[in-house]
This record gives structure tokens, sequence and C-alpha cells, in this order.
């Protein structure tokens, strides 16, 4: 018996439509008690590159990069930025050397980017939405991405 | 004038110091520039131009931001050179407006401006003659020391406006060459004015094209030299202006300036007053992601001008063609060939360089 419905859930499952692709969305989250309640694309382009960028509170916006996801990353780069990877990383280091800016922080480990916002409400990430569903320290700023 | 900057670059130094620890929203960076440069020349006939050179470069660059502060100090080493290029302190006025103080680049150069000294950075191994270093057969000052206002505002929902204006103390003029000074050594040299201003309106707020326009002013002290043969000190006074255009796109960038530079000695047996015009355009194309193919054509007018002949090498006329492949993150090769002209001679010349930033 006990085989038996092991096979029928293994054919199920063989016989089972694909699964479609779910909704996926790439988010910018700041900390939950953040004054960062919206962002322009062009402040997010300027803040991923170092521009001084203000909040509600008039402190400075930190950018920090999420290099976790090599698909996240990809999305970022060409759907916020408009670039390539080189083509960023290359502008960076030119904003730094013309006037000394010192580039965003960036994380290739997700716990680490969620301790860094929820410690810091002047901060900004972009995330997959999943990664902070049910997680009450965040808020969704804007929506960068959705699939 | 220099004793009072001195004091100021000092009080400088110890500002950065004290403010360190102050803030807890600070961050720091440090990159290290490298490369290093092959240069062969020929039909060269003039014994003081050389055949050829290898140059292995380091540059230095440390920035610290907090707040309000931002710190950049820039240190330039090769194996014939070595020199603190830029130390500046910056105070956020806004957070578009950037006061700084300190051993800067005048905001004169476009050139400059953009790469300074990270030759990774640059779309071509050389630079045109009209933004060369002062130390390179320079005939313009770049390095200054004094106080520069950097600021941006927005121009519409996505355009930029990008003004700096600089004042400070000149190089001098001694053994064929300007002479910044020496912010490690303020005793040992002494300088005249030196003002400077840009202009540029940035169709994308963030992007990199960009165009505009750049003026300045320059005493610049010219010391005894039994070269010139003048027994005693004179000045140049040197006006510039100019207009430059940068543009950026996915395949092509062009990049361009023209300025006009009037002397005038003040002061000298030896009477200076004349003017030379100099301008280049460069233009690139990408071909794929990885390799890059650029060209360069220089010229001067008036390049018989008697201040340009207290620069004998300055390169009057230039035509270069490149090619670059990044094969690497932050690694490239290039290799350049062109035909150069100075006063006393002309040769060609082919430069092959590696360049990189750590990390």
């Amino acid at each position: 018996m006990k085989y038996r419905v092991a096979i029928a859930m293994l054919l199920t499952s063989l016989s089972a439509p694909a699964p479609v692709c779910a909704d996926h969305s790439l988010v910018l989250i700041a900390n939950a008690e953040s004054p960062i309640d919206s962002l322009l694309p062009l402040e997010l382009r300027k803040v991923y590159l170092g521009f001084n960028v203000v909040d509600g509170s008039g402190q400075l916006i930190r950018a920090i990069s999420n290099t976790s996801n090599a698909r996240l990353w990809e999305i970022f780069l060409q759907d916020v930025m408009g670039m390539s990877a080189r083509s960023y990383d290359r502008r960076l280091l030119s904003l730094t050397m013309q006037s000394g800016r010192v580039r965003p922080d960036s994380f290739d480990d997700l716990d680490q980017i969620l301790t860094r916002i929820a410690n810091d409400r002047h901060a900004i990430a972009f995330v997959w939405e999943e990664d902070i569903k049910d997680k009450s320290d965040f808020k969704i700023v804007r929506v960068l991405w959705r699939r | 004038m220099t004793t009072t900057l001195s004091r100021l670059m000092r009080s400088a130094l110890v500002a950065t110091i004290w403010v360190y620890p102050v803030h807890a929203e600070e961050a720091s960076e440090f990159l290290l520039f490298l490369s290093a440069d092959d240069l062969e020349r020929s039909g060269v006939s003039e014994p003081t131009i050389r055949q050829g050179d290898f140059t292995p470069t380091i540059d230095f660059l440390y920035t610290y931001n907090n707040e309000r502060w931002r710190v950049l100090a820039e240190y330039y080493l090769t194996d014939d050179e070595n020199e603190l290029e830029r130390f500046q302190v910056g105070y956020s006025l806004s957070p578009q407006h950037l006061l700084w103080i300190g051993r800067l680049h005048q905001p004169l150069s476009t050139w400059i401006s953009q790469y300074h000294h990270g030759a990774y950075l640059q779309p071509s191994i050389s630079r045109p003659s009209i933004e060369n270093w002062e130390d390179e057969n320079g005939v313009v000052p770049v390095h200054i020391a004094g106080l520069m206002l950097d600021g941006r505002r927005s121009v519409g929902s996505d355009r930029g406006l990008r003004y700096t204006a600089s004042v400070g103390i000149a190089p001098q003029f001694a053994e064929g060459e300007l002479l910044p000074f020496d912010l490690l050594d303020p005793d040992d040299g002494s300088g005249r004015l030196a003002t400077s201003i840009s202009i540029s309106y940035f169709p994308d707020y963030v992007g990199e094209s960009n165009f505009g326009l750049m003026a300045a002013y320059s005493e610049i002290e010219a010391l005894p030299d039994p070269v010139l043969g003048n027994a005693t000190k004179f000045d140049i006074r040197q006006q510039v202006v100019g207009v430059h255009v940068n543009l950026e796109g996915d395949l092509w960038g062009l990049l361009s300036a023209a300025y006009y530079v009037d002397n005038q000695s003040h002061g000298s047996a030896n009477v200076i007053d004349d003017w030379f015009m100099s301008g280049y355009i460069q233009a690139g194309r990408r071909l794929g992601a990885d390799w890059g193919t650029y060209a360069r054509l220089e010229r001067t007018r008036n390049a018989t001008s008697d201040f340009l002949q207290l620069v004998p090498r300055y390169v009057y006329q230039r035509e270069m063609l490149g090619v670059r492949w990044d094969f690497a993150m932050r690694q490239a090769l290039a290799m350049e060939v062109s035909h150069n002209r100075v006063s006393m001679d002309e040769f060609a010349e082919l430069r092959l360089q590696w360049s990189a930033v750590i990390p």
C-alpha cells in the first residue's frame, strides 16, 4: 500500500504541468523606520553612483549593493543603472578618482545586507521580494523589476 | 600669500586627523592604479629627446568620507618620480557643494578633471599635449595649492550643471618647466596667483556626456635661468579660455577640447606678448565587450609663439591611432602609434601599456 501511494505521488508529480514562472520581483528596501519613503529612478542612480542624496530627515542616503545572486545583480545593472558591469565599475572608479567619493558598500551575503539595513535607517539595498517576506524590520521603497 | 596658504594646508592636515574618529557614519577606500608603459621613438634627431623609455607606475589613491567631510590623497610613484599629486580636504557646504582646500588639480583641464593620474581610466595611453602635466612639457598650470568649490545642480528633471572654481598658488617656471607648489616642502618654493573656472552641462545628471566652458588666469613666476637669459625673476601672466565636449555612447565616444592661451611677460628684458591655440579631438569605438579602437588629432595654431619656445619639447601636432583590450576585470592592454612634431624635431612613437586597478 505504502509503495502504491508513493508511486501514485511520483506519477502525479511527473505528469503535472511544468510550474509557471511565479511572480518574481526585485525591490528596493529600507529600514521599516527609515525616513526614506520614495526614491525616483534618477535619485536611485545618483545614490548608487555615490552622489549625495538626502532623505526626509536631511541625512545622506547610503547605498548597499547586493551581489549575492548573479541574476539579481545583472537585473539591477541593466534595468536600474542601464549599464554593463564593467561600465558601472569604471564609472564608480572614475567618480572616486575625480572627487573622492567612496563607492557603495557591496556584500555577497544576504544576511549581512539585511543586518545593515536593520541597523541603519538611512541605508537602502535591493533584494528579491521573497527574501524579506514576513519580515517586519523592512519596508519596500520601490519595486525595481517584476517578472 | 604662500606662507598663509602653507599654514592653511597644515591646519587642514591637522583637521583631517582630528575629524577622522569623530563621526560614526564614515567610510574610506584605498585604491592602487598600476601601469607599465613602454615607449619607443623613431626618427628622433634631437639629442635631448629620449629614444625610448620604460616606466612602471603606482598611483595610490586614498579617500575618506563622512557626513560632512571628505579627504582625498593621491601619491604618484614611478622609477624616476615620486610626488604627492593631490592632498585635499573637503567640507560639504550642502549635499551638492563641496569646498576643498589643499593641493588640487585646477578645473581648467577637462581631461585631467576626468582622469587625473589613473592610467586605467584614460581612454588612451598618451594624453593631448595641452593636457600634459607640468613636468611632462605641460604649458598650462595644473597643480595648485589653494581652494576649490565644486558644485552641481539639477536642470529640469534629469539634466545637470557642474561648476567648479579654484584659487591658489600657481606653479613657477624654472629649468625649462613649470614647477608646482610642493605641499610636502612648502618652504622650498613660492608662487603667485592661479585662478580657474569650469562650467559643464550634463544632458544626463549622472551620465558622462557633457560640454562646457573653462577659463583661467595665472601669474607664473619665472626664476632666473641661464637658458632663458634672465638674471632676475619675472612674471608671465597667462590667460586661458577653452571649450570642451565629451560624448559617451554605447559604441562611440568623443572627447574634444580647444584652448586659447594668451601670455604676457612683466618685468623682463625678453618680452613675451603672444598667444597660441591648441585643440584636439579624440574618437573611440568599442568593438565588442573587451576591445576598442581610438584615434586622436592634435593641432596648435601659432606654435612658434615665444611662450611655447620656452618648452621646446611641447608636441604641437600629433596624429595618433590606438587599440585597447580589456582582457580582465580592471586590467587592460593598449597599443598606440603616433606621429609627433615639436619645434626642433619630428618623430614617430610606439607606446605599449598594461594598466590595472587593485583591488
